[in-house]
């Protein structure tokens, strides 16, 4: 019988223990790693791995290149019936050829992240990780590296290979049946650039991969050479549907970094801005489930409810999607006068419209026949790395704003709709629902707004807010919240100066990419794309 | 950069006179090949290379306006189109892409940039950013913002739509 | 909270048949007598402006805070020579002008801005006040 204190005894040495949520434990590679993460598996529940990234340690202040190994590569674990997040840091030399032991058996979600760190750090994790993932073939050297430098591209490196393997065990009737094709980069019922390989065999789907690295413009080799407020509008372009909740992501992680408290009213209207993003973004994920199957009017519906909420963001401050509505320790805007009247009207429009889209879809035969495909097992949802809307959707009650709330999400009331199977039909009853509780959120959040400033004032705090002296003190940490699509979680390490050290964001798109291609076996070409688009992959978030 | 006019800046050729004063080579003397750039200007077939969030903008509302042509743009081919709709970021890896795209259109043929970032790499200046498409392939209209509004899309079209009335391309051919 | 068991079941053809009649009657009715939503829009961030070049105190931080690099600012002797802002890069995010001190540059609401491919797209804010 696992108690928290038991895990916390067995470590006791080696654990540094943050706060309610939050652990570190570091480790040398001389240990036992693959015997720990087993034990950190089975016996102490950590069943679903967040992300895993690497640091290079070559410009800190405090590196000393005699006693020290150069890379660290970070796991976080969550426990979900703790609520506690561990950060598993492992010291590596890569001059020493040193391997790390992968843990792709215990955790499916780990493969991508161990290509993704192979291809920007050099560190290996045997050989089934040494692909690229999101760089270009024939780049030279490892781009996240300190010491990196772009020397333009080496054609040779250059091979078309196949993709899949030769198919020998059909029938020899059917083998001239048997083909591959490709649908994207440019498609338009994707969102963004990716592309999705098929090998079918006359209908149905035998092999299936998709392609990322076509929207990669590096925003993590970035941040390390901007300002934290000049990170904002560049977090506005993730997911670029919702883009309110992103820079929210962003403020929040920096202002839980340096323990500032920002003022009521900020807190109630990033709640208002980030719950108008959701009802855009899940407006528009179900418009487009609606026009791969081919319906027509819920496009129009879905088109006229995210003009609402565009206009409704232009009122506010100016812009209508790419907004950088908030900054550090505050927002950057004050509420003008008669916004929230105009909300509070717009509100009964929008849940009007939200009914119509239902009699249109919910029950209809053509809809449910299309929609049960492409079923996801909770199990494998939680060995995959799903958050968000897509795990609820499999019947895992977890959401942030309600197991770890912040901000007022504990004096608002409001459900978490859960579904049964993880088909399509599911994330999209799983995704009305969620609008309809939004609205819900915002009506009550809006009675009640407290009064004060929402804009960058004196707050209690030694540090500078100054955009341009503001510098954290030596620290790391990892902090999250409940965008649209899943969890957008933000690490930050910071050496003290302005600009940070190393900045890790983990898209909850990226996982529901990687689970995708697994998802589809046994099913028919037409569904692929409907899935595609019912499982919410934004490049914006997969790239970065 | 040249401060004074060496060019003349993109405010004063914004109006229906920005193509005399730009001194551009036109084709629209005699009838024929008047009666030429008004078929021309009213059969545009677009490609639209849409790759990142400026697709919201104008992907929604232009490719669902020929729902009930029943004209499906899935199956455009690059060689049966004359407008190139470029949006979004073109990275090292999407630029191939593009460059055979271009070269497969038929010679006449007009090119829209969209957004910052075909023009300048917007945000990203990365390694892994094209940041100036213009250098390779001839561009007619530039819309900058970031994304621009459907207002300003609208305009530009309307700058292009005088542009193909006068014959002017910007890939040489005339 | 788990979704009714209900939602899961399709309806019928007879039930389907009544549903989509009742849907398309009252849609045409409520078109033609309710009336369309108005919203009012008040500005959109346009192209960026300077109100008074004389009061610019040369601080320099409106550069230093873009995210793309998009203005030069050229000084002599203590006076405010040229003030380049390259438009092909501007995202219009506002960080500028929240930056700014004495509130001289702002973004107005100019907002069509697009052009032939073939003019310049950097201009000189101070020749424009």
């Amino acid at each position: 019988m696992v108690t928290p204190n038991s895990f916390l005894n067995y470590y006791s040495g080696k654990l540094n223990v943050i706060d309610d949520s939050n652990a570190e434990l570091i480790l040398e590679p001389n240990e036992d790693i693959k015997g720990i993460f087993k034990k950190l598996k089975e016996e102490f529940g950590f069943i679903m791995l967040i992300d895993i990234f690497g640091l290079d340690l070559l410009k800190k202040k405090s590196f000393d290149p005699q006693n020290e190994r150069r890379f660290q590569v970070v796991y976080i674990l969550l426990n979900m019936e703790m609520h506690l997040r561990l950060r598993v840091v492992v010291n590596v030399d890569v001059e020493k050829n040193e391997v790390l032991p992968s843990c792709r058996d215990l955790w499916a979600a780990a493969h991508w992240c161990e290509r993704e760190i192979w291809e920007m750090f050099g560190i290996s994790f045997g050989t089934e990780s040494e692909k690229r993932l999101l760089s270009v073939s024939g780049l030279k050297g490892f781009p996240f590296r300190k010491d990196f430098s772009f020397n333009g591209l080496d054609e040779s490196l250059d091979s078309e290979e196949s993709i899949f393997e030769n198919i020998t065990d059909v029938p020899k009737y059917k083998l001239n049946l048997v083909d591959s094709f490709s649908i994207g980069p440019i498609h338009p019922a994707l969102k963004g650039s990716m592309k999705l390989h098929l090998q079918i065999e006359g209908d149905g789907i035998l092999n299936s991969q998709l392609e990322v690295g076509y929207l990669h413009r590096s925003i993590e080799k970035l941040c390390e050479e901007k300002l934290y407020t000049q990170i904002i509008p560049l977090t506005d372009r993730l997911n670029f549907f919702s883009a309110a909740s992103n820079n929210i992501g962003w403020c929040k992680a920096v202002e839980d970094l340096v323990n500032i408290e920002i003022s009521d009213k900020a807190k109630a209207m990033r709640m208002v801005a980030s719950e108008l993003a959701r009802v855009s973004d899940h407006t528009q994920c179900i418009g487009s489930i609606a026009r791969a199957v081919g319906m027509f009017e819920p496009i129009q519906l879905s088109i006229s409810i995210k003009e609402i909420v565009s206009s409704l963001f232009e009122r506010l401050c100016g812009s209508r999607f790419n907004s950088s509505i908030s900054r550090i320790g505050g927002m950057s805007v004050e509420v003008p006068s008669g916004w929230v009247n105009d909300c509070l009207t717009t509100l009964k429009v929008i849940s009007k419209k939200v009914d119509e889209i239902d009699t249109h879809l919910t029950r209809s035969t053509l809809w449910i026949e299309r929609l049960r495909t492409t079923t996801l097992n909770a199990y494998d949802a939680i060995d995959l790395g799903i958050t968000g809307p897509n795990l609820r959707a499999c019947g895992v009650n977890y959401d942030i704003r309600k197991v770890s709330p912040y901000y007022f999400y504990e004096d608002v009331e409001f459900e978490i709709p859960l579904g049964i199977n993880g088909d399509c039909y599911d994330r999209y009853l799983v995704r009305i629902e969620e609008i309809r509780q939004s609205l819900k959120i915002i009506s009550q959040v809006l009675d009640s707004l407290p009064l004060g400033k929402m804009c960058v004032d004196k707050l209690k705090t030694e540090l500078d807010l100054n955009p341009l002296n503001f510098a954290p003190n030596l620290c790391e940490g990892y902090s999250m919240t409940e965008t649209p699509n899943g969890e957008l979680g933000f690490f930050i390490s910071s050496d003290g100066e302005n600009r940070p050290y190393r900045v890790k964001i983990k898209g909850p798109s990226f996982f529901s990419a990687q689970a995708f291609s697994s998802m589809l076996e046994n099913t028919k070409v037409n569904d692929a794309m409907i899935s595609l688009c019912s499982m919410n992959i934004v490049a914006g978030e997969v790239d970065r | 950069m040249a401060r004074e006019a060496d060019g003349l800046s993109f405010l004063q050729t914004q109006g229906p006179e920005g193509i005399d004063k730009l001194a551009l080579t036109t084709r629209a003397d005699s009838f024929l090949e008047k009666f030429d750039n008004w078929v021309q200007s009213h059969s545009i077939v677009p490609f639209v290379f849409d790759t990142a969030c400026c697709s919201l903008e104008y992907g929604w509302h232009f490719n669902d306006q020929f729902a009930h042509d029943s004209f499906s743009p899935e199956q455009i081919e690059a060689c049966d189109s004359d407008l190139l709709l470029i949006g979004g970021t073109i990275n090292l890896k999407t630029y191939p892409l593009i460059r055979k795209t271009y070269e497969q259109m038929p010679k006449k043929k007009w090119v829209v940039a969209i957004g910052a970032c075909p023009m300048s790499g917007g945000p990203f200046p990365s390694y892994n950013v094209v940041k100036d498409v213009s250098k390779d392939i001839p561009v007619d209209i530039f819309i900058p913002g970031c994304p621009p509004t459907p207002q300003d899309i609208m305009d530009g079209m309307k700058l292009l739509k005088q542009r193909i009335e006068m014959g002017v391309m910007a890939s040489g051919n005339s | 909270m788990i979704l009714e068991r209900e939602l899961y079941k399709s309806i019928g053809a007879t039930r389907a048949i009544a549903k989509s009649l009742r849907v398309y009657f009252v849609t045409i009715i409520s078109g033609l007598i309710k009336p369309r939503l108005q919203l009012v829009t008040s500005f959109s961030r346009g192209l960026p402006e300077l109100i008074d070049s004389k009061n610019c105190s040369n601080c320099k931080k409106c550069e230093l805070i873009c995210p793309t690099n998009c203005l030069s600012i050229e000084e002599k002797s203590d006076q405010l020579e040229s003030f380049i802002l390259d438009v092909s890069a501007c995202i219009f995010c506002g960080l500028c002008s929240d930056v700014c001190s004495p509130k001289v540059l702002t973004l107005t609401d100019h907002r069509p801005l697009a052009s032939h491919g073939e003019s310049l797209w950097k201009i000189d804010l101070m020749k424009r006040e």
